[in-house]
């Protein structure tokens, strides 16, 4: 039969190297994973980015992804609490591939930052205020506030992505205009 | 079909809400087999999926089933060392 050659044509007209590349990266999703849990990240949170990357459609590659930038991030600059809510909202708003781990290692720093600024705050002698905790607690505080400014920016890049995405919605399906942007505020960055 | 592959096949079958039912420790293992291969060969993926009676969809299901239970995908990671 002639379908023979078709048939292997197909297939190698399907050869797809970025599919490849994805697939190969789809199959080490368990496997961060488990590092994730295996640095003390709760399960929770593992959970959470999980079913995050799977219900927004992303697959398995591009949910790892996700996972080895928390996990890259976290061995850096520590794991913050709660950080499953964060990478759920991003991943709502629509933030995707190196913007959302940009996103990720920022928020990482920022928190780290935060973190470094209140312990420094804590050294620092109460009233007199000239003392080389108050300078620490200071230089803290800059680092954290330009990480800061670092999340916000990629935070911006999501609502930009995420506006883009409702206009192109609104053309698609009338009137009717995208979700609501009080999800937005979920998760993310908690108390100063 | 061989009958590793059916049993990797009959968990896609008894998939519910689009979801397939999770990998017993034993599938963790032949998922575990199958990602080694592919890995080994990307270019050749499609082939050894259909092999064990799975399609990239169905393959990426069943990595997000066994990433989600800490005891599999710590088997996983072991297996695929």
């Amino acid at each position: 039969m002639t379908f023979a050659p078709l048939l292997l044509l197909a297939l190698a007209v399907q050869a797809d190297p970025a599919a490849d590349e994805a697939l190969k990266r789809a199959i080490q999703l368990p496997v961060v994973a488990h590092e994730l849990r295996q640095d003390g990240v709760p399960e929770q949170d593992v959970d959470v980015a999980l079913e995050a990357g799977r219900t927004a459609g992303m697959g398995a590659g591009g949910t790892t992804e996700v996972l080895e930038a928390t996990r890259d991030a976290g061995r850096k600059d520590g794991h913050p609490e709660n950080f499953g809510a964060f990478v759920q909202a991003r991943i709502q708003e629509g933030l995707r591939g190196q913007d959302l781990s940009a996103a990720i290692r920022a928020e990482h720093a920022a928190r780290k930052a935060e973190r470094e600024a209140a312990k420094a705050a804590e050294g620092a002698p109460g009233a007199s205020g000239e003392a080389p905790g108050q300078a620490r607690a200071d230089e803290a505080k800059g680092k954290a506030d330009e990480a800061k400014g670092k999340a916000d920016e990629a935070k911006g890049k999501a609502d930009e992505a995420k506006g883009k995405a409702d206009e192109s919605h609104g053309k698609a399906g009338g009137s009717k205009g995208g979700g609501s942007s009080d999800e937005k505020k979920t998760g993310g960055k908690g108390g100063k | 079909m061989k009958p590793a592959s059916m049993l990797v096949a009959a968990l896609l079958l008894a998939a519910c809400g689009g979801r397939p039912v999770p990998p017993t420790s034993d599938q963790v293992a032949e998922v575990a087999a199958i990602a080694s291969a592919v890995k080994a060969d990307p270019a050749k993926a499609d082939a050894i999926l259909e092999k064990h009676g799975l399609d990239r969809a169905r393959f990426e299901a069943l990595l997000f089933e066994v990433a989600e239970d800490p005891i599999k995908a710590a088997a996983y990671a072991q297996a695929l060392r």
